[in-house]
């Protein structure tokens, strides 16, 4: 039940019993006395009537009776009726002869007063009037409303004013109070409390105000206090689980234990609580609670010294630490153990077999290094910045050919350079020293017997506090690899030059770096230096000839492959040379026998080419030569040998017709014979020197071999004209003349009809080569038959004189001065033109001319 | 049949060597018509009716070509693999006469199809031999099969 509802019932119910009494009791006590009263009156006003009425009886004057009580009607509205009877109960009033009926109307309220009229003691006679106090009760009731209105009114003010203000001051400020509470109950100290008065309420809300603000302080400290100690547990939580976790995770083995004595001796122990190391340490499982014996068996036996220790330290609480080896488990374990309460012991331990065994391997590693260090000829030596003294090992003393045991030093140290070796030395002990600058020589040094040695020394300076205190280094014995690598760098001179001359390189493609290196006679042979170029398995493909890139791309994949492999691809050098190379390559495999490199050799064939192609056209000649002997120079013995069987025939029939006809074919034969030998012997010539070279005019050369043709030039009438262009030849002058003569003499041959005959012979400047030529007006030659013209015994017109040897033997001795010929010729009826170079013939002259 | 004695070519560049042909055939007894001429390109001229051979009337086809090797112009071999290489002149027998008698000179020749190959100097006797063979079948009964 509300507060409110709680004081406004009292009021409530006070009002209730107000109205109850108005209602109930004052108001109809009113009534009653304002009904009293009117009834007495009317009893008065009887009273009176009666009285007069009396004499009125008594003397019968009825009619005055009548008018009487007509004027009573009259004047008392109220009154309904009046009814009078004489003494016998006869009627006499009202007139009408009926009695006063007392109907009944609404809001009526009749009531009949009697009277018995008495006149001494004798009835006269019964009155009755009927009186309707409906109008008088009615007016009496309408005097109450307004004392009722306020009355009400009144109440209701009273109320609601009660209401109201036990809402202001009691109700709303504790329900805002409450609020306040709850939400302090919720932590919410903001909630704003209502102004204090000072009523009760107002007291109440300062207190609550203050309580608050106590809370509150009360609150953040206990908040703080809180805080404080979850951080404290947290930290004793963290620092338990690292324990907890150091106990479980440590690496060493962790075993708590109970030792059992029996007559004061050590005889077992108890493992009480151990760490997952220790299974993992030792491989024994679940060992928790049970004996030592149990778990291990013999070890009691085997290792008696743990249970000493063990027994010792669990007896008098002094902590020990030792290395031991527990045959059982094969395990080398360093174990420190420590007591805290008697007869109990905590073992924590770790397997170091693996550190035992490399100590192990570390000493066999010093004995090694040690064996090593005198098997390689390396000593080591240090000596001290300050006083210049110093120590060495006994290999350095043996390098140095001392006695081990004599003292030793900077300046001893030094004493065995000599010269430069003294000087670079020197100077690399001062920067080590001064500039903590750490060195590495090979020197050459004389030892105290006097034998010459290389060495190599390498020096490190110790600093301390930032100064070098000291040097500290090795010296080894390099004499016999300095003598290697100089037979080596002999052998590579050699192979240097001998690659020169073969014109061979050599190459090498790393397997596992891809890295190529290349012979000084390679990057020759590619026309690349090496400063410029970098050869890789790809850079050198860009001089292969485009022709040949593919395959030559595929060379190393294919050795690879095979394991060995041949290859040929051309070269287009930087300067446009073209080389033919073939090269070799194989796979180098290391002791493992896996391969590490691909080692090859690479040959410029250009000019095995040249001569191998010289040497195939040099062929081709001698067959073409020897099937020339066979038919040509067989040919005049075929004639000679048949026409002296028809000879002999025809002297036996002495048919001298025939026998003329038969001499005249064998000697033409034996003439043509005679030419061809001639000719071939001139030809056979060309090649050897039979004359020495001399300078020599081209005008002068030219006029020469127009001398010896002179005879056929005149009489076919021909007209030779020369040029004058001052070339000075340098070669064997009858080869040089046989060249024009030949020339002309063919031009000469081979005129036809021509009715006015021209020859031309001159030499002019033509790609800076000097280029001579001849040329004739001629019949000309078929182009079919251009080549053909210079090849041996080759004649284009079988009727015509000669062998077919002559242009042949120009071609020949024009190729001894490495020039060339050709000839131009449009064809029969043109005339031919040969022209020639004779390079060698002006080369040397013009080095004749400028030495 | 044909009534017609058979035309022989005899392509021969030394002239005496012509002669010594003409003689033997004279010897035989053979009068077929002889034609000669000097060089290679000539012979195949006078085959395909060429230059100077234009006129079919001049030149007979031949019934048997005598060919030496060694030729001016074109050489004998070429004008042989020129003949055996045409359909129609192939039938031709061709009889290689010729001063060299290297093996090759008669291997080429015989791959090239020549019917015969003779070295010089062609004794008598082995040319009437084959004269014998061939003008029994081809110039005695003029019978050759186009």
């Amino acid at each position: 039940m509300s507060l409110r509802i709680r004081l406004l019932l009292p009021i409530f119910l006070l009002c209730c019993i107000s109205v109850t009494y108005f209602y109930g009791f004052w108001m109809s006590r009113s009534v009653a006395s304002g009904e009293s009263i009117y009834r007495e009156s009317i009893e008065g006003h009887l009273a009176t009537i009666e009285k007069g009425l009396i004499p009125l009886m008594v003397s019968r004057q009825l009619d005055m009776v009548y008018g009487e009580f007509d004027e009573l009607l009259k004047e008392n509205a109220d009154w309904r009726g009046i009814t009078l009877f004489d003494a016998r109960g006869k009627l006499l009033y009202p007139l009408s002869g009926k009695p006063l009926s007392q109907p009944r109307e609404k809001g009526q309220d009749v009531r009949r007063f009697e009277r018995i009229i008495k006149y001494r003691n004798v009835s006269l006679g019964r009155l009755i009037i009927d009186v309707d106090f409906g109008p008088r009760l009615k007016s009496i009731r309408a005097g109450h409303r307004g004392p009722r209105i306020m009355f009400l009114s009144g109440l209701f003010f009273l109320f609601l004013l009660t209401f109201l203000f036990v809402d202001r001051i009691v109700t709303r400020p504790v329900r805002v109070l409450s609020e306040a509470a709850g939400h302090l109950a919720g932590g919410d100290f903001s909630t704003v409390l209502p102004k204090s008065g000072d009523d009760e309420v107002g007291m109440l809300v300062a207190a609550f105000s203050s309580m608050r603000e106590a809370i509150g302080r009360y609150q953040s400290e206990l908040r703080d206090e809180i805080a404080e100690h979850r951080r404290a547990e947290e930290e004793v939580r963290a620092s338990r689980e690292r324990y907890r976790s150091l106990f479980m995770n440590m690496l060493e083995g962790f075993a708590y234990c109970r030792m059992l004595f029996e007559n004061g001796e050590p005889r077992d122990f108890v493992y009480l609580d151990v760490n997952e190391a220790f299974g993992t340490l030792t491989g024994l499982k679940n060992v928790a609670g049970k004996k030592v014996s149990e778990v291990i068996p013999g070890i009691r036996e085997a290792n008696s010294e743990l249970f000493e220790i063990y027994g010792r330290v669990a007896m008098t609480g002094r902590p020990e630490k030792f290395e031991t080896y527990l045959d059982s488990l094969g395990i080398w374990f360093s174990i420190a153990v420590y007591s805290t309460e008697k007869e109990n012991f905590i073992a924590v331990f770790d397997n170091i077999t693996e550190r035992k065994l490399m100590e192990l391997a570390l000493r066999e590693r010093e004995e090694m290094l040690s064996f090593s260090g005198r098997m390689a000829q390396i000593g080591g030596w240090e000596f001290d910045v300050g006083t210049g003294e110093g120590t060495w090992s006994e290999e350095t003393a043996r390098i140095h050919e001392v006695d081990p045991k004599a003292p030793t030093g900077v300046e001893t140290g030094l004493s065995f350079y000599r010269g430069a070796s003294r000087e670079a030395i020197e100077s690399a002990v001062r920067e080590a020293i001064e500039s903590a600058r750490p060195y590495d020589l090979e020197l050459e040094m004389v030892t105290a017997r006097g034998t010459h040695k290389w060495i190599r020394t390498m020096g490190q300076p110790v600093r301390e506090g930032g100064r070098v205190v000291k040097v500290r280094g090795m010296i080894q014995d390099i004499t016999e690899r300095k003598q290697a690598e100089e037979a080596l760098r002999e052998s590579g001179r050699r192979l240097k030059r001998a690659e020169e001359v073969a014109h061979l390189g050599h190459w090498r493609l790393d397997l596992g770096t891809g890295l190529v290196t290349w012979s000084d006679e390679l990057y020759r042979i590619f026309g690349v230096a090496p400063e410029t170029f970098r050869p890789s398995a790809g850079s050198y493909l860009e001089f292969v000839h485009p022709g040949d890139r593919e395959s030559s791309s595929r060379v190393t994949e294919m050795i690879r492959r095979e394991g060995t492999g041949v290859f040929e691809f051309r070269i287009i050098r930087p300067d446009g040379g073209l080389r033919h190379v073939s090269g070799y390559g194989e796979v180098v495999h290391n002791a493992a026998g896996s391969p590490t490199a691909i080692f090859g050799t690479l040959l410029d064939t250009t000019e095995l080419r040249q001569k191998e192609r010289e040497l195939q056209e040099k062929n081709a000649e001698l067959e073409r030569f020897t099937y020339m002997i066979s038919h040509d120079l067989k040919s005049p013995l075929v004639t000679v040998k048949t026409f002296l069987g028809y000879l002999e025939q025809d002297l036996a029939r002495s048919d001298t017709a025939r026998v003329g006809k038969d001499l005249n074919y064998i000697r033409t034969a034996a003439d043509k014979m005679g030419q061809l030998l001639d000719e071939l012997l001139e030809m056979s010539r060309i090649g050897r020197i039979e004359s020495p070279p001399v300078r020599v005019g081209f005008g002068d050369l030219v006029g020469e071999a127009l001398s010896l043709v002179a005879g056929r030039i005149v009489e076919k009438k021909v007209d030779v004209r020369v040029g004058d262009q001052p070339v000075i030849l340098y070669g064997e002058r009858p080869r040089l003349v046989e060249i024009w003569q030949n020339l002309l003499e063919n031009a000469v041959k081979f005129m036809g009809d021509q009715a006015s005959p021209v020859i031309e012979i001159g030499a002019e400047q033509s790609g800076g080569d000097t280029v001579f030529f001849v040329c004739d007006n001629g019949i000309g030659i078929d182009p079919r038959y251009h080549e053909k013209v210079f090849g041996l015994f080759e004649k284009l017109d079988p009727m015509s004189g000669g062998t077919g040897l002559g242009l042949a033997l120009v071609k020949r001795i024009v190729e001894r001065y490495r020039g060339s010929i050709r000839l131009e010729s449009d064809g029969p009826g043109h005339g031919v033109c040969f022209r020639f170079t004779l390079p060698d013939a002006l080369r040397h002259t013009t080095k004749g001319e400028k030495g | 049949m044909k009534g017609e004695p058979v035309v022989i070519l005899l392509v021969e560049d030394d002239p005496a060597h012509a002669e010594i042909v003409r003689r033997n055939l004279e010897d035989f007894r053979i009068g077929n018509r002889l034609v000669h001429v000097t060089d290679g390109q000539a012979a195949l001229d006078y085959l395909y009716r060429r230059e100077e051979f234009s006129d079919p009337a001049l030149s007979p086809r031949p019934g048997l070509i005598l060919l030496d090797l060694r030729l001016p112009k074109v050489e004998g071999l070429e004008v042989l693999k020129t003949i055996k290489g045409d359909p129609d002149l192939g039938r031709i027998p061709v009889v290689i006469l010729t001063t060299s008698g290297t093996e090759t000179d008669m291997v080429k020749a015989y791959d090239n199809h020549a019917n015969s190959y003779l070295v010089k100097p062609v004794d008598l006797e082995r040319f009437v031999e084959l004269m014998k063979t061939l003008g029994y079948y081809w110039l005695a009964w003029n019978s050759y099969p186009y």
